[in-house]
């Protein structure tokens, strides 16, 4: 039997290597031409605790990890009481033979119970090895070629010691050996083409969009599931002239940001929701002293310290309404890593340009977990776009015309020349009070108007160049799903699913939160009825989009927050028992 | 331009700024005063020269000296200007604040900017009160002082700020008065040639909320000491020492010479992030795979 849509789940406990040989298996269905998403489901815990990873494969793009998965490959006990409920019929379990089965009653589900801790043992003295003898078991029962495996775990581990790349290859080939011994039925997965492609995260493309767009200063504070931006630009930062720096807490991390863009460097930090909740006083301070800074924000499941490791959208209201005072604040939401690397770059030249911080809203499902992308979405129309900067040459004229230089110049669209401390021959003010056209504090309130209307001004035109919401489907369809972020795949998965059932459905995936396409969405949504999905028990997304439609009827809610994404099935039930006026 | 340069820094008026809103009589004019003549003897350019300050009192004195400014927020100070030293090295950082803003809300930047060594020149003016929330107690006034949030006496203790920046690594450490500018001005310029982080504490009157530390109190009660000191630990058992007599300690108390936190990072004095970055165009497409050959 040939598979075209492929799923496995690999569930042992932290420090136990699942992540590792779902890592190999994941890049060698990449390599084997397919899309593949990977999907991360770990506690906050360096040892000891489940963890497990899901790995799917498909020859179309594929968002999400769907709904089933057609094997399981368990090291301890509690993943076969869990886990098999999301097996498909004929699935395959892969469970080391020392865990009791004696319990476990499935019908139509192959289970081979195998010494992989056993043989690692007799083999290598050490039981890690089993990740990669499960590895070799499940390349026989669906027939990968052996090489395959080998020339990832080449390419993967040739960075370490060639006696771990031999080791592994031995153990996988043990896996194969152990496999050919009792598997009755073996299965075929599709191969397709891979002519180039990547297999990234979102932190990653996150990292790489910041580089690309110029960033030089990076300051953070370590915080699941944002730190992988800061350990790859911890690496590759000085390549390019540039820094990273390890706050004492959240709250300088931002303020050094703020410090280095103020030089004149295009300058970044990285967070997820207790940090930001830190940096809210300076997000305020960057709006009103007018600093161009990004902020990355990879949401977490809250509230407070809440459960690091799992993802949410409970920020929506936190972000968008964070700060003292009116905030000026420009709000993306990415949901892939092409994304991830198109709106951080956009972020860097937006910020820029309006003089105001541009905050990348994603989450950990997007950011930890990795996805097979065609390519960067990088060509020559990325370009770094300064905005208002006051040249060295212009300097220069400032000092003959004897005119002053003004920080914060009253300008007809509301931005003003931005000149750099070390320019010399112009005095450079920024100020976090109320302040005069040259940044002294206007103690007097005479200027406080004018910069109050100057700041709002600068919103006039940002809306024609953020991204548009998404729509997937028909603009006709009667049923419209709005979502964001991870949203993205289980959405389009449910919508395809509810259309073969001629329910008429479309997704429109909104991709820059604040300021809001707000015309557009009503005019989509008009005369229609509306099912908002989200990850969070308070209907965020839905109640800020309501001031779009005011009291219309027929807008539901749906709701995640267990602290995974959603599945597709879990969407189609919901909207069949809301249709059916279950709901 | 370099003539106009050359004029402009052979005269004081050079650094003159807006005319101030501090009390008649307020110690930060002795600071304020301090700095511009330091700044001037040393022929330190406002150009090259960045002031960021945190709130209060003693964080307007930005507006009243010529230089390019920040004027941030409460306690984050320190933050900002190590963001304005490491993008661009070549900039002269200078931060003033108060000891509420410096000591209280931002204690934890000081510890930090102090252990990392950075080139920043930082002069808290402490009048060991909260001023311009009309006189509240600061972290450095006295156990049982009588305030209006303290009505019956404050049960918490002073801490000593020098003996703080000391232990944690600071390699400037002084304290002034702003009683005496001449002496005040020596530790600024002494400040400004080290390269490290500098902490200048200056006992700085609040002539409207704190009369008890009045100019002829600290007049009759400060004590020079005999530093700079050749080791941290002279320096501090001399600081201990001076108070348990009843005298409050003054002077250059520590300077070490140890690599900066700039030089660590980037290994040279010269080089400035912003200006290699002038010099930088898009990466090509090529340049940026390269990243994550090991993804693909």
């Amino acid at each position: 039997m040939k598979l075209s849509d492929f799923s496995v789940r690999i569930a042992g406990l932290a420090g136990d290597g699942s992540l590792l040989a779902g890592e190999i298996l994941a890049f060698t269905l990449k390599r084997r031409g397919l899309y593949v998403v990977s999907v991360k489901d770990f506690p906050s815990n360096i040892r000891g605790l489940p963890t497990n990873l899901t790995i799917r494969a498909n020859l179309k793009r594929i968002y999400s990890w769907g709904d089933h998965i057609d094997s399981l490959v368990a090291f301890e006990p509690k993943a076969i009481k869990i886990h098999p409920r999301d097996l498909k019929k004929g699935g395959v379990i892969i469970v080391d033979e020392e865990i009791d089965l004696k319990d476990i009653h499935l019908n139509d589900i192959y289970i081979y119970s195998v010494p992989l801790k056993k043989r690692a043992r007799e083999l290598f003295k050490r039981e890690i090895f089993k990740n990669v003898i499960a590895l070799g078991f499940l390349g026989y029962i669906y027939s990968i070629d052996p090489d395959e495996f080998k020339n990832t775990i080449v390419f993967y581990l040739k960075a370490k010691d060639e006696k771990i790349v031999e080791s592994n290859i031995r153990a996988l080939t043990e896996g194969y050996v152990l496999a050919e011994k009792i598997v009755k039925e073996r299965f075929q997965i599709e191969r397709g083409t891979d002519s180039g492609r990547y297999f990234l995260s979102g932190n990653e493309a996150v990292a790489l969009g910041a580089i690309a767009a110029g960033c030089r200063f990076f300051a953070a504070y370590p915080i699941t599931p944002s730190t992988e931006v800061f350990e790859f630009l911890s690496k590759h930062l000085p390549k390019y002239g540039g820094v990273t720096v390890q706050g004492e807490d959240e709250i300088a991390s931002i303020n050094m940001a703020i410090g280095a863009s103020f030089a004149g460097i295009r300058s970044m930090t990285a967070t997820s929701g207790p940090g930001m909740a830190l940096k809210v006083e300076a997000l305020s301070l960057a709006s009103m002293a007018e600093v161009p800074l990004v902020i990355y924000h990879a949401q977490r499941a809250g509230p407070s310290t809440g459960i690091p490791t799992k993802t949410s959208q409970e920020d929506i209201n936190h972000i968008l309404f964070a700060g003292h005072g009116d905030v000026s604040r420009i709000v993306l939401v990415p949901s892939t890593p092409e994304e991830s690397f198109e709106f951080t770059f956009k972020a860097f030249n937006l910020a820029e340009k309006y003089q105001i911080p541009v905050i990348v809203l994603s989450e950990q499902a997007i950011s930890q977990n990795q996805q097979t992308i065609d390519d960067i979405p990088y060509d020559e129309n990325y370009t770094w776009e300064r905005g208002k900067i006051l040249t060295d040459e212009m300097v220069l004229s400032y000092m003959t015309n004897g005119k002053p230089y003004e920080r914060y110049e009253i300008t007809e669209d509301g931005i003003s020349l931005r000149g750099f401390p070390g320019q010399k021959g112009i005095i450079v003010r920024y100020n976090s009070n109320e302040k005069t056209p040259e940044g002294f504090i206007d103690e007097e309130c005479e200027y406080r108007n004018e910069m109050v209307e100057k700041r709002i001004r600068k919103f006039e035109n940002i809306i024609n160049e953020l991204p548009f919401p998404e729509l997937y489907g028909r603009e006709e369809a009667k049923n419209v799903l709005i979502g964001i972020g991870s949203s993205l795949g289980p959405m389009r998965e449910a919508v395809d699913r509810l259309n073969e059932e001629k329910l008429d459905f479309s997704y429109l995936r909104i991709r820059s939160l604040f300021p809001l396409h707000e015309d557009y969405i009503y005019s989509l949504t008009f005369n229609k009825n509306v099912f908002v999905c989200e990850l969070n028990s308070f209907s965020q997304l839905r109640n800020y989009l309501s001031r779009i439609w005011g009291k219309k009827e027929n807008v539901f809610s749906l709701r995640k927050y267990i602290g995974l994404p959603f599945k597709p099935s879990e969407i189609v039930r919901e909207i069949k028992k809301i249709i059916k006026g279950e709901g | 331009m370099e003539k106009i340069l050359d004029f402009e820094i052979k005269n004081i008026k050079i650094y003159e700024g807006k005319k101030s809103t501090w009390c008649p009589g307020c110690g930060d004019f002795g600071v304020l005063t301090a700095l511009k003549q330091a700044l001037f003897e040393l022929g330190i350019s406002p150009f090259d020269t960045v002031i960021v300050s945190g709130i209060g009192c003693s964080s307007k004195l930005p507006d009243y000296i010529n230089a390019n400014a920040f004027h941030t927020i409460h306690g984050r100070l320190l933050a900002v200007a190590t963001g304005v030293k490491l993008a661009n090295q070549k900039l002269n950082v200078i931060v003033t604040g108060g000891d509420g803003d410096g000591y209280g809300i931002g204690g934890n930047h000081l510890i930090h900017a102090a252990r990392r060594n950075i080139n920043i020149k930082y002069i808290v003016m402490n009048n060991e009160i909260y001023a311009l929330t009309k006189g509240q107690v600061s972290p450095t006034s006295p156990y049982g002082f009588v305030r209006g949030t303290t009505p019956y006496g404050s049960k918490d203790r002073p801490i000593e700020p020098c003996l703080l920046s000391l232990s944690a690594g600071a390699t400037f450490v002084a304290r002034g008065f702003s009683g005496d500018i001449k002496s005040l001005k020596e530790y600024i310029k002494a400040a400004l040639k080290h390269k490290g982080f500098s902490h200048i504490d200056v006992l700085s009157p609040c002539v409207t909320y704190n009369e008890e530390y009045s100019y002829d109190y600290f007049r009759e009660n400060i004590e020079l000491l005999d530093g700079p000191y050749s080791s941290r630990e002279e320096a501090i058992s001399s600081i201990i020492n001076t108070w348990k007599k009843g005298k409050i300690p003054v002077g250059i108390f520590y300077i070490e010479e140890s690599n900066h936190y700039e030089l660590s990072l980037f290994g040279s004095e010269d080089y400035s992030i912003v200006e290699e970055f002038k010099k930088q165009r898009e990466l090509k497409k090529e340049e940026i795979l390269e990243l994550i050959f090991d993804k693909k």
